[in-house]
C-alpha cells in the first residue's frame, strides 16, 4: 500500500547518513542555484562519479533530489537581490522581485519566494506520491510500440516547446546519434567508435552533461569576463517578514502557481521556466492593477516561484513512473539510476519501491530543510556571490575535470568533455537548446531498444509501430507538436496580411 | 604577402565562423558524416531482424532532413536581410495572457573576447595533458592561479595561495574521503 511504502521511505530517510545527504543536497543545490556557471545538471553530473563509488543508488537519488529542489530556491535569491537569475526558471522573478528589493522590500520578496517554494514543493510532492502508483499501473500495460511512441512524443515536446524548433530537433537527433556510439547491444559489434577502445562502452552521459552545460557555460563566461561589470554589492535585505497584506496577496498566487507548475512539470518539455512565465502572465491578467506589474508587485514573485518549484516536483512524475525524464536534470537522474543497474521504466516502482518511496520521503524532508536552513543563510549566499569570477570559473573547470576523470580515470574522457564543451558553445551561440540534446543521449538507447523489440516481435513489419490506438494517438500528437510552429507561423502571417476590419471607436 | 594573407584571414574569419555559417555548413556536414558512417557500419554475417546499422541510418536520415531545414531557414533569412535592412530589435516581449514565449537572450551567449575564450580552453586542455605527469595538485593550482592572474592582474599572491589551498582540499576530499585516487605526480604522498 502507498502509505506503508511512504512510511517505510521515511524510516529509511531517518537514518543519519540519508538525513545528512538530504541536507547536503539542499545546501549544494542552493549554492549552485545562487552561482552562475554550474546549475543542478552540471552539479549532479560532477557528483555522480563520487556517489557511484559509494554504490548507493538511494543515497544518490536523495542527494540529487535535494540539489534539484535547492537550485530552484537558490536561483530566486540572486534574482531578487541582484537581478541576476542563477537559474533560467527564476528569470521572470526578476521583473518584480528586483523591483521590490530596490524599494527596500527584498526581505518580503525572499520570504514570499521561500514560503511559496515550500507550499509548491509540498503540494507537488503529494501530487507525485498520489500520481505515481496509478500512472505506473497504466504504464505497465504499454508495449514496445506504445513506449516507442511515448518517447518520440516526449522528445518532440522537449525539442519544439523548449526553443527554436528546427534547431532543437537537430540537437535532439544529435543527442540520439551520440547515444548510438559504442557496442551495439543487438549484435555485439562496435559502432561509430573509430576503433577506439575507450568508446566501446559508449559515451557516458556525465561527460556529455558536464561538457554541454558546465564547460560551455564557463568558456562563454570566460569570453565575457572583461566585458561585463558584475555587481557584487549586496542589496539591503531588510526585514524577512511579510505584512498581513502581503500574506493575503501571496497565498492565492502560491496556490495558482502550484497547480499550473505541477501540470507543466509533468508534461515533458514544458518545464519550470515556461511555467514561471505563464504564472506571471496569469497573475498580471488577474490583477486589478496590471500596470503596476514590473514595479514591485508581490504576486509577480509569489506565483512564478511557486510555479517553478511545483514544476520541479512534476518533472519527477514521468521520470519515476515511466522512466522518461521531463528535463535535463531529470535526465541525469535517470542516467544515474541506469548507471546503478536499476531497470528504469514503469516497472521501477514495483521492482525497486525502496528507491522511489525513499526518494519521495526525502523530498518532503528536503522541502522543510530548505525553508528552515536557507532563509537564515541568505547573508552567506550573498557573500558567495562575492567570489571573484576570475577565481570562480577556473575553479569550476577544475571540478568538472575531476568529475569526469573520476568516472574511469581516463584522460580520453576529459578530452571528450572538452569537445562537448565546444559543441555546447557552438549550439548555444546558434540557438540550439541543450536540454533536447541530453534527453536524446539518455532516451536514444531506450528508443533503439524498443525499436528493435517492435520489429523483432513483428518479424520486421513496420506497421507494428502503429498497431495500437494509443501508439497511433501518441505519434499523431508528436507529429502535431512538430508541425505546430509551422502552422502557427502561417496563421500569424495570414492575420498580418489580412488584418480584418478596423475597430469601431 | 604572408602578413596580408593573415590580415585578410583575420578579417574574414569572424564571418566564416559566424552563427549563420555554422548552421548552413557545419550542421549539414555533421549530418552527412554521420549518415555515411552509419551506412558503413558492418554487421556480423548472421541474419538479424534489425541490423546494427538500421537505427543509426534512420537517425542519420532524420539528421540530414533537420540540417537541411535549418540551412534553408538560414539562407532564406539571409536573403531577406539582404533585400530589406535589418529592422530594429523588438522591445522585450512582456508575458501576456494571450501568448507567452521564452525569449532566448542570444546576447547572453555573446563572447566579447575570443582571446580570453581560447586561453581558457587552452588552460583546460593543458591541465588534461599535464595532470598525469605533474599530478593533480600542481596541475589544478597552475590552472586556477594562471587563469585568475590572466584575467585579473591583482592579488597575485592571494590567488596563488587560494588556488593551492583549493587544489589541496579537493585532492584530500577525493583521494582520502571518497577514495577516488588522483595522480600524485612528483609530490611525495
Amino acid at each position: 500500500m502507498q502509505i506503508d511504502d511512504l512510511l517505510s521511505g521515511f524510516e529509511t530517510v531517518a537514518e543519519p547518513k540519508y538525513l545528512l545527504l538530504t541536507l547536503a543536497g539542499v545546501l549544494i543545490g542552493t549554492f549552485v542555484g545562487v552561482l552562475p556557471g554550474l546549475g543542478p545538471t552540471g552539479a549532479m553530473s560532477i557528483l555522480f562519479s563520487v556517489m557511484f563509488a559509494t554504490g548507493d543508488p538511494i543515497g544518490t537519488m536523495i542527494l540529487f533530489a535535494g540539489i534539484f529542489y535547492g537550485a530552484m530556491y537558490g536561483g530566486s535569491t540572486t534574482t531578487i537581490l541582484l537581478n541576476a537569475p542563477g537559474e533560467t526558471a527564476s528569470a521572470v522573478t526578476a521583473l518584480d522581485g528586483y523591483a521590490m528589493a530596490k524599494r527596500g522590500r527584498a526581505g518580503a520578496a525572499l520570504a514570499t519566494a521561500a514560503v511559496g517554494s515550500f507550499v509548491a514543493c509540498l503540494c507537488g510532492t503529494i501530487g507525485l506520491m498520489l500520481a505515481a502508483e496509478p500512472l505506473a499501473r497504466i504504464a505497465i500495460r504499454f508495449g514496445p510500440s506504445e513506449y516507442f511512441a511515448l518517447m518520440v512524443m516526449s522528445l518532440m515536446f522537449v525539442s519544439v516547446l523548449g526553443g527554436k524548433p528546427s534547431r532543437s530537433v537537430f540537437g535532439c537527433l544529435f543527442g540520439i546519434a551520440v547515444g548510438t556510439v559504442g557496442i551495439d547491444s543487438g549484435t555485439g559489434h562496435p559502432r561509430l567508435t573509430g576503433g577506439r577502445v575507450e568508446l566501446f562502452d559508449g559515451i557516458d552521459l556525465v561527460i556529455v552533461a558536464i561538457g554541454l552545460f558546465a564547460v560551455s557555460e564557463v568558456l562563454i563566461q570566460a569570453g565575457r569576463i572583461r566585458g561585463e561589470v558584475w555587481d557584487r554589492g549586496a542589496a539591503i535585505i531588510g526585514s524577512l517578514y511579510m505584512t498581513k497584506e502581503e500574506w493575503r496577496r501571496s497565498a492565492p498566487a502560491w496556490l495558482r502557481g502550484t497547480g499550473l507548475g505541477f501540470v507543466f512539470g509533468v508534461l515533458p518539455g514544458l518545464g519550470a521556466a515556461m511555467s514561471a512565465f505563464v504564472a506571471y502572465a496569469i497573475e498580471r491578467a488577474r490583477s486589478r492593477t496590471p500596470e503596476r506589474f514590473g514595479k514591485g508587485m508581490i504576486e509577480g514573485v509569489a506565483g512564478p516561484e511557486a510555479a517553478n518549484n511545483a514544476a520541479a516536483s512534476g518533472e519527477l512524475v514521468p521520470l519515476l513512473t515511466l522512466g522518461i525524464p521531463g528535463g535535463a536534470a531529470a535526465a541525469v537522474m535517470l542516467g544515474a539510476l541506469q548507471g546503478f543497474g536499476v531497470r528504469t521504466g514503469p516497472l521501477m516502482i514495483r521492482e525497486t519501491p525502496e528507491i522511489i518511496w525513499t526518494l519521495i520521503a526525502s523530498l518532503f524532508i528536503a522541502n522543510v530543510l530548505l525553508l528552515i536552513v536557507n532563509l537564515p543563510l541568505i547573508g552567506i549566499w550573498v557573500k558567495v556571490l562575492q567570489i571573484p569570477r576570475a577565481l570562480l570559473f577556473p575553479g569550476i573547470l577544475v571540478i568538472t575535470t575531476l568529475g569526469v576523470y573520476a568516472l574511469s580515470f581516463s584522460m580520453f574522457d576529459v578530452y571528450l568533455m572538452v569537445v562537448f564543451g565546444l559543441v555546447g558553445v557552438a549550439f548555444r551561440r546558434c540557438g540550439i537548446a541543450l536540454a533536447p540534446v541530453l534527453l536524446g543521449v539518455v532516451l536514444g538507447p531506450l528508443l533503439e531498444l524498443n525499436f528493435r523489440r517492435v520489429l523483432t516481435n513483428s518479424s520486421g513489419d513496420y506497421t507494428a509501430f502503429v498497431d495500437s490506438p494509443l501508439a497511433v494517438a501518441t505519434l499523431a500528437l508528436a507529429a502535431f507538436v512538430l508541425a505546430f510552429p509551422i502552422l502557427r507561423g502561417r496563421i500569424r502571417r495570414g492575420s498580418a496580411d489580412h488584418p480584418g476590419p478596423p475597430a469601431r471607436t | 604577402m604572408t602578413k596580408r594573407f593573415v590580415k585578410e584571414l583575420r578579417e574574414r574569419a569572424p564571418a566564416f565562423f559566424s552563427r549563420r555559417s555554422f548552421l548552413i555548413v557545419a550542421l549539414p556536414a555533421f549530418a552527412i558524416f554521420y549518415f555515411v558512417s552509419a551506412v558503413r557500419i558492418q554487421s556480423p554475417p548472421v541474419h538479424l531482424q534489425v541490423s546494427a546499422r538500421a537505427f543509426p541510418m534512420i537517425v542519420g536520415g532524420a539528421l540530414l532532413i533537420a540540417a537541411a531545414v535549418v540551412a534553408w531557414q538560414e539562407l532564406r533569412q539571409r536573403k531577406s536581410d539582404v533585400q530589406e535592412p535589418e529592422a530594429p530589435l523588438p522591445q522585450p516581449l512582456e508575458p501576456d495572457a494571450a501568448s507567452v514565449e521564452i525569449r532566448e537572450a542570444e546576447s547572453d551567449e555573446e563572447i566579447t573576447s575570443w582571446r580570453d575564450f581560447w586561453v581558457a580552453l587552452g588552460a583546460i586542455v593543458a591541465m588534461a595533458v599535464l595532470m598525469d605527469d605533474i599530478g593533480f595538485i600542481l596541475a589544478a593550482t597552475a590552472l586556477v592561479a594562471g587563469l585568475s592572474i590572466y584575467f585579473e592582474r591583482r592579488h597575485i599572491v592571494r590567488n596563488i595561495a587560494l588556488a593551492l589551498a583549493y587544489a589541496a582540499v579537493l585532492y584530500y576530499l577525493f583521494d582520502s574521503v571518497f577514495e577516488i585516487f588522483l595522480p600524485n605526480g612528483p609530490l611525495p604522498w
